[in-house]
């Protein structure tokens, strides 16, 4: 795919200045769920207030940490803390290719259903889950291991969650300041692809994000709604999501099936499949359905998939792949 | 069907012996009378049905379409998504009402059904097997393979209960026991490979959405056939519902014709399940009906009645209970919540009930209609154990997990 070429990262700094600060303003809340220990780094003791409201304390920043889910573990490479152990090793290759694991990583299970005497083995430090696991296997893990609970997403406030999972995480292992390094490059090529969606004239265009699957002959389908992090990513993109039914309130998901594509118009339609993992339900579930080939955006050819491996509920690397993706297949 | 009713004579149907015998021409206007009245009712939850759906196309459109005067995106979601969908409830619910009246039969047993007896666990077991194994199977293949797994888990429920007929309760604990069996193991394959099954996960508790008509054009023949074959042997049906020995005194083969129907009933329901997954409860619920409606209507005890009406009453039930799903939550409910999750609910209803009405009385002498002897408190409990199992596993929070957990 691409590399956002330096230059342009650096033409477009004094814009993600402004957007930066817009960010902090609605991030104080989260902040305060953080208590200030964390911001020393260094060797010494770190406090953090985790998504249940316990208070973490470890003696000093953790170094050996295991992740049990992928947006977790894409936080933990990001900053440079690469994780002893991760869940469903094979599967994060596949569909996280942001921020690849270094080989020998240990594999620690399946991300519902972590093997509690796998993580016991490895004896980490702190182990980061979110509270999409059981509450009965995190307190298992907990009887052996600290455990950082995130809340992995947020349909009320996408972006901002993101972005304070990468801050708590970031806090737990001592790498604030790659974390504000992070954040910023984000902002800044979040604030470069909204001046792209504008110098196209694009600002304002309809557009949706699906993924689907498909079992015999049924095809489901899969709408990220405003509340999902690349959603509203798109809408900060400048553009607006033509889905406007209610998703899930963590990753802001919508179940439909083709019939229900014909509520919108001549949107631009982006989705993503993994052919390592998967059948592309786009192509061979629905490329003779008579009502996807009446559907105006099949019609004019606005039907875009993104490239494999772009996490759609990752942390800053996976979103600013999706944000590149996205506004490449717009523009050209 | 009404022709086949009357021309049979007394003697072989399955009237328990005392029973006022009715005369002919009442019982054939009472049996087409049930026929029609229920075809009536079908066709008119047709038409709700096809005025459902996830797009603005109502029935206005639909009728405005028929009169020639619709749009070409009308009459794509007619072709491509309702119709789809009503066939599929349909072939569906054919197959499943055919194998459970047969079942039911062949147990003597109103408790007998493809989900009591784990036919529907295996062979959706099958499916998700090869479905974890990176198997992408077309639907006859997967059909096929559906057939085995059915087969393979009524044999072992049939082996643990002696055929079934030492007892409704052994038949029944046995039939529940490797149906939650067969469903762990299917959660299991769900959890440890859930990339490769990622789709049947909202598959899991039958789910109705179809995007073209592949599964149930190809499955319609074998449904068509084992249907067929059914009525072939309904006639052994009823003398073998005279008992075993009567009926070898009367010249049935009792082994052979037991082993051709449960061979017929599991091709039915391995074809249902290949087709929407595992929709539970209709085989159970749909000969129940039946009997309930043609309680006082004699010739419905004969198979040649019996079957076909099951068949349409299991139409009766799947197209209702989509009918209602999507009136009750609404078209986006349609998508969110398989079909399976309402008829295996009301299933369960039926299942508590038949259990607490049926009372204990003598040996298995009876006409199929009546001939369910319950040892009452004992079987309420492993009946709530088989509905509770049963539920557990059309729980919608199964599929959401699944949902989430793949992808998110």
């Amino acid at each position: 795919m691409r590399a956002t070429p330096i230059p342009v990262l650096i033409a477009t700094l004094a814009l993600a200045v402004v957007v930066s600060a817009c960010g902090s303003v609605e991030d104080a809340g989260a902040q305060t769920s953080a208590t200030e220990a964390g911001r020393d780094g260094g060797g010494g003791p770190v406090t953090v207030t985790d998504a249940r409201g316990r208070e973490i304390a470890l003696d000093a920043p953790a170094t050996e940490v295991v992740g049990l889910e992928w947006g977790v573990v894409e936080n933990l490479v990001s900053l440079g803390v690469m994780p002893v152990g991760v869940a469903d090793v094979q599967g994060y290759s596949h569909w996280v290719s942001a921020a690849p694991l270094d080989d020998g990583v240990a594999d620690v299970g399946i991300r519902g259903e972590p093997s509690v005497d796998a993580l016991g083995a490895l004896d980490p430090d702190l182990v980061v889950a979110t509270t999409d696991l059981p509450t009965n296997i995190i307190d298992q893990i907990e009887a052996l291991v600290p455990v950082l609970v995130l809340r992995g997403a947020s349909a009320e406030r996408p972006i901002e969650q993101m972005k304070d999972n990468l801050t708590l995480v970031a806090q737990a292992v001592g790498r604030t300041d790659e974390a504000a390094a992070l954040l910023e490059d984000f902002d800044a090529v979040l604030a470069e692809g909204a001046q792209r969606i504008e110098d196209a004239g694009l600002t304002g265009t309809g557009f949706v994000m699906a993924d689907g699957y498909i079992q015999g002959s049924t095809v489901s389908i899969r709408m990220f709604t405003d509340g999902s992090l690349v959603g509203a990513v798109g809408e900060e993109l400048g553009l607006e999501n033509a889905w406007t039914g209610e998703g899930d309130p963590d990753y802001g998901l919508a179940q439909t099936d083709v019939e229900g594509l014909t509520t919108l118009g001549d949107v631009e339609f982006l989705y993503y499949t993994n052919d390592a993992t998967e059948e592309n339900a786009f192509e061979s579930g629905l490329a003779g359905n008579a009502i996807w080939k009446s559907l105006p955006f099949v019609v004019n050819g606005h039907v875009h998939r993104l490239a494999d491996g772009i996490w759609m509920f990752g942390g800053p690397l996976s979103t600013v792949q999706f944000v590149d993706a996205a506004v490449d297949a717009l523009t050209s | 069907m009404s022709e086949l009713t009357a021309s049979r004579s007394a003697p072989t149907s399955g009237r328990a012996p005392g029973e006022p015998a009715a005369a002919g021409p009442v019982r054939r206007l009472g049996v087409s009378t049930l026929f029609i009245a229920g075809l009536a009712a079908t066709v008119l939850l047709a038409a709700v049905h096809l005025a459902q759906g996830t797009s603005s196309v109502d029935a206005a459109d639909l009728l405005r379409l028929a009169t020639g005067r619709g749009t070409d995106q009308t009459a794509a979601v007619l072709v491509a998504s309702r119709l789809p969908r009503l066939l599929a409830a349909t072939l569906v619910g054919v197959a499943l009402g055919f194998s459970g009246a047969a079942l039911q039969s062949l147990a003597r047993n109103p408790l007998a059904s493809p989900d009591t007896l784990g036919v529907n666990a295996g062979a959706y077991l099958a499916v998700v097997a090869a479905a974890a194994f990176g198997l992408s199977l077309p639907v006859l293949p997967a059909g096929g393979l559906a057939f085995l797994g059915g087969l393979a888990a009524a044999g072992v429920v049939l082996v643990l209960s002696a055929g079934g007929i030492t007892g409704p309760t052994r038949l029944i604990l046995a039939g529940s026991a490797v149906a939650l069996a067969l469903r762990a193991l299917t959660t299991l394959l769900l959890l440890l490979f859930q990339e490769s099954t990622t789709g049947l996960f909202a598959w899991r508790s039958g789910s109705l959405i179809q995007s073209d008509l592949d599964a149930v054009i190809q499955m319609a023949p074998v449904v068509l056939l084992a249907v067929t074959g059914s009525m072939l042997v309904a006639h052994r049906l009823d003398v073998l519902a005279l008992g075993d020995d009567t009926a070898s005194v009367l010249g049935i083969d009792v082994r052979r014709t037991r082993l051709v129907v449960v061979l017929l009933a599991v091709l039915l329901t391995a074809a249902a399940v290949t087709v929407a997954g595992p929709i539970g409860f209709v085989g159970l619920v749909a000969p129940v009906l039946v009997r309930l409606a043609g309680s006082r209507l004699p010739g419905v005890q004969r198979h040649r009645v019996l079957l076909p009406l099951s068949g349409s009453a299991g139409v009766l039930v799947v197209v209702t209970a989509d009918v209602v799903l999507r009136i009750v939550l609404g078209p986006q409910g349609g998508v969110d919540i398989p079909t399976g999750v309402v008829t295996t609910l009301f299933g369960s209803i039926v299942l508590v009930w038949l259990a607490r009405r049926y009372r204990d009385s003598g040996p298995t002498r009876q006409s199929p209609g009546t001939g369910s002897r319950l040892r009452s408190r004992q079987t309420v409990t492993v009946v709530a154990i088989a509905a509770a199992g049963a539920t557990r596993g059309g729980r919608p929070g199964d599929a959401r997990r699944g949902h989430l957990g793949a992808h998110g």
